[in-house]
């Protein structure tokens, strides 16, 4: 009997020996390691060249009874864009200190809108050995037989005066030559006294506004939405991203948070805000500013095709200061309006909020209606100050324009997203969407 | 050598070898439960930061080293069904507003809203035969945990937690959800009297779904919690009395299919506020951290 206890003993004592060892070897990880191996490299896309990814907002030629007006991602604009932002960033040849002769429309082949302002200085790309300085507007004109950029207005304490030579007048000529030959739309230069509202209300501009002459032929387009890299995107902005949670929402969406900041992805945008943050100043000057919002879109998401920059501007209370960067995809030279902008917002501390919605387009959008012409601007100027005037204002103030263009808005039919054309309007603050052609409002509620 | 004595041998030989893997096998955690994470000297530390910053530690903290997981959880729709079903049987009426879904009867409402949480109010407040605010603590719980039963607003797994007096003359009790005896400080009720009458009971009860044993980390200590909350605090103009530090589980509530939940470490003050210290980053809980619209 002690043989056969002993014979048990013995034969538990051998599978006890096998099962420590495979423990031994396969077995787990402490907890305490288990965090630790989580550090990984990631490859996100290089942030694009300064000097490839900022644009004039828009161009301004004019031609008998009008301007042509060239509008960013549009082809005729790349080719002029990149031939004076080469010439901004070559050592000038020759100056002119004759100032009489950057006044006037006299000569004038083309005006280049910017906005956000054209930053100079050692640190740009542009106008290295002039001081920082912020360029709104560069004309090129003609006068005494040459060909001659003007970098600024009469009224800023910076000038820059270029004189174009031979080989180069030939390359823009060419450039503007196909645009002179091409059918193109023509545009006017709003003036305040050309528009008077119902209740007589005074029209302000801050800014010049160009609206086409008489009604333009859009198409609706199919548009696709960003597919974001989800695990890239989170590994960008959780260095230990086993510390974040996911919260999983009734429509599709997912947040990752960790407490102290949060990510929300959806299958058409991404949101992320850390409101720790956001008490602190913003000391970057505007050229660093430029290049930090270009850094970090890229290292978020990455650059798409289309994208440009449309507004970056410091704003906050007191102490608490940031740079607010907003980007919109243009196609075929008209913006496309989505429920999320793509905006972010920075200061001294780092990213303090981040949203991005972006779209593409397909093709032709034939489902619904065929192409159509849009309404004239006057009408959709009256409808626009009709609704703010109900919903808004009472009588007496003026209108300030502040900013009036054919878009598209993105909305959804089915499981189709697709842009339908706009006159987009802003006034006094407000913005207005109407359908261009019936002038009917798009509600903020049903972009996507 | 004989059968018998080879047999002897290799007992002996085997259970040589079986403690020597059992040792390094489980080294690391058989000194778990001897080992503290927080000693003595970490201890006299802490107190002194504590009090340079007026605040004052009024009971003794857990020092030893713990892990925690990420939990899994969804809004109870079991309890809620339970809940609507009495009123329901009761025979009331129900509404859909911006605020939530109301149910109404008689004396009594329940609004649910989309986050789950369910708020009973009683126009006018139920009168009590006995004034609520002259009862014991443990009179006053027993009262109202027997109300809670008999209207079924009383969910498995509510443990007391304290009573909260406010500027008002309420008294409101809380409770928290415990899970497999963990706290869950996201599921809460919460009971509102007034000397002889009860106002008002809110829940918000959650459904543990599954956890990933995997994802097991070691938990910052209460010590290093504590220092984090007086770092990101800083000193408090009036003596702040800390009466309680405790592990459990804590987030926001959620309009959700499903979340995790992190350990925290909740930290209660005497005058009632509480802060919630994440155990896995040592930040203090946000609400407001989940992406809104941008300005």
């Amino acid at each position: 009997m002690i043989e056969k206890i002993k014979s048990l003993i013995l034969i538990i004592l051998v599978i006890l020996s096998l099962f420590l060892t495979y423990q031994l070897w396969y077995g787990q990880q402490p907890a305490e390691l288990v965090a630790e191996d989580v550090y990984e490299r990631i490859v996100v896309e290089r942030p694009q060249p300064i000097e490839e990814v900022f644009n004039p907002a828009f161009m301004t030629i004019p031609v008998e009874n009008g301007y042509y007006v060239l509008n960013d991602h549009e082809r005729e604009f790349i080719d002029v864009w990149a031939f004076i932002s080469k010439s901004l960033q070559m050592p000038a040849d020759e100056l002119l200190i004759e100032s009489s002769m950057i006044t006037g429309e006299e000569g004038r082949l083309l005006t280049l809108y910017f906005e956000p302002g054209l930053p100079t200085g050692p640190q740009m790309p542009w106008l290295k050995e002039y001081p920082e300085k912020i360029v709104q507007e560069i004309k090129i004109i003609t006068k005494n037989n040459g060909l001659w950029l003007i970098a600024g207005d009469i009224d800023d304490d910076l000038i820059y005066i270029e004189s174009i030579r031979d080989e180069k007048m030939e390359r823009l000529f060419t450039s503007l030559q196909s645009i002179y030959e091409s059918e193109r739309d023509l545009y006017f230069l709003l003036s305040e006294d050309m528009f008077v509202s119902a209740n007589d209300r005074e029209l302000i501009l801050p800014k010049p506004v160009f609206l086409p002459i008489d009604p333009v032929s859009m198409d609706r387009i199919l548009l696709a939405n960003e597919v974001i890299d989800r695990d890239l995107v989170l590994k960008t902005f959780f260095v230990d991203y086993n510390l974040a949670r996911v919260i999983e929402e009734k429509d599709g969406g997912l947040i990752y948070t960790d407490g102290e900041k949060g990510l929300r992805l959806t299958p058409v945008s991404l949101e992320y805000s850390n409101p720790r943050l956001e008490d602190s100043s913003a000391t970057l000057s505007y050229a660093d500013a430029l290049n930090n919002s270009n850094n970090l879109i890229s290292y978020h998401g990455g650059w798409p095709d289309g994208l440009r920059l449309e507004s970056l501007e410091k704003s906050g209370w007191g102490d608490a200061l940031s740079f607010k960067a907003q980007w919109r995809i243009y196609n075929n030279g008209y913006r496309l309006y989505t429920a999320i902008p793509t905006k972010i917002i920075f200061n001294d501390r780092g990213l303090v909020h981040y949203s991005r919605s972006l779209y593409t387009a397909q093709e032709l959008y034939l489902a619904g209606n065929e192409a159509y012409t849009t309404a004239v601007w006057r009408d959709a100027l009256e409808a626009a100050v009709k609704l703010y005037e109900a919903e808004l204002s009472g009588p007496g103030a003026a209108i300030r324009l502040e900013a009036m263009h054919l878009a598209y808005a993105v909305l959804l039919t089915g499981n189709d997203y697709y842009g339908e054309p706009i006159w987009y309007i802003q006034l006094n603050g407000e913005r207005y969407l109407l359908k261009a052609d019936t002038l009917t409002q798009i509600r903020e509620e049903v972009l996507q | 050598m004989n059968l018998e004595r080879a047999k002897f041998i290799l007992i002996i030989a085997f259970a040589c070898l079986n403690l020597f893997l059992g040792y390094h096998l489980f080294w690391p955690d058989f000194g778990r439960l001897t080992q503290v994470a927080v000693s003595a000297e970490d201890l006299r530390q802490l107190d002194l930061l504590l009090n340079q910053n007026n605040y004052y530690l009024e009971n003794s903290i857990d020092r030893s080293v713990q892990t925690g997981i990420f939990m899994t959880v969804s809004t109870s729709l079991e309890f809620r069904r339970q809940v609507l079903l009495k009123f329901l049987q009761e025979g009331a009426q129900f509404s859909n507003t911006e605020d939530g879904t109301y149910y109404r009867k008689d004396d009594k409402t329940a609004i649910i809203q989309s986050t789950g949480l369910i708020t009973v109010i009683y126009t006018p407040p139920i009168e009590t035969d006995e004034n609520l605010a002259e009862l014991e603590q443990r009179e006053l719980r027993s009262y109202i945990e027997h109300f809670l039963r008999e209207q079924h607003l009383m969910p498995e797994g509510a443990v007391f937690d304290y009573l909260e007096a406010t500027e008002t003359g309420e008294v409101i009790l809380r409770y928290y959800q415990a899970v497999d005896d963990c706290p869950v400080f996201a599921g809460h009720l919460r009971v509102t009297t007034e000397e002889a009458s009860i106002k008002s009971v809110e829940i918000y009860w959650l459904n543990p779904i599954e956890s990933e044993p995997s994802r097991e980390m070691e938990v910052i200590t209460a010590a290093a919690a504590l220092a984090n909350f007086v770092r990101d605090m800083g000193p408090s103009t009036e003596p702040q009395f800390i009466t309680d530090v405790s592990l459990g589980y804590f987030s926001g509530e959620y309009d959700a299919e499903k979340w995790e939940i992190p350990p925290v470490w909740r930290i209660l003050l005497q005058e009632g506020q509480i802060y919630y210290i994440n155990a896995f980053t040592g930040n203090i809980e946000q609400e407001s951290v989940i992406p809104e619209q941008l300005p």
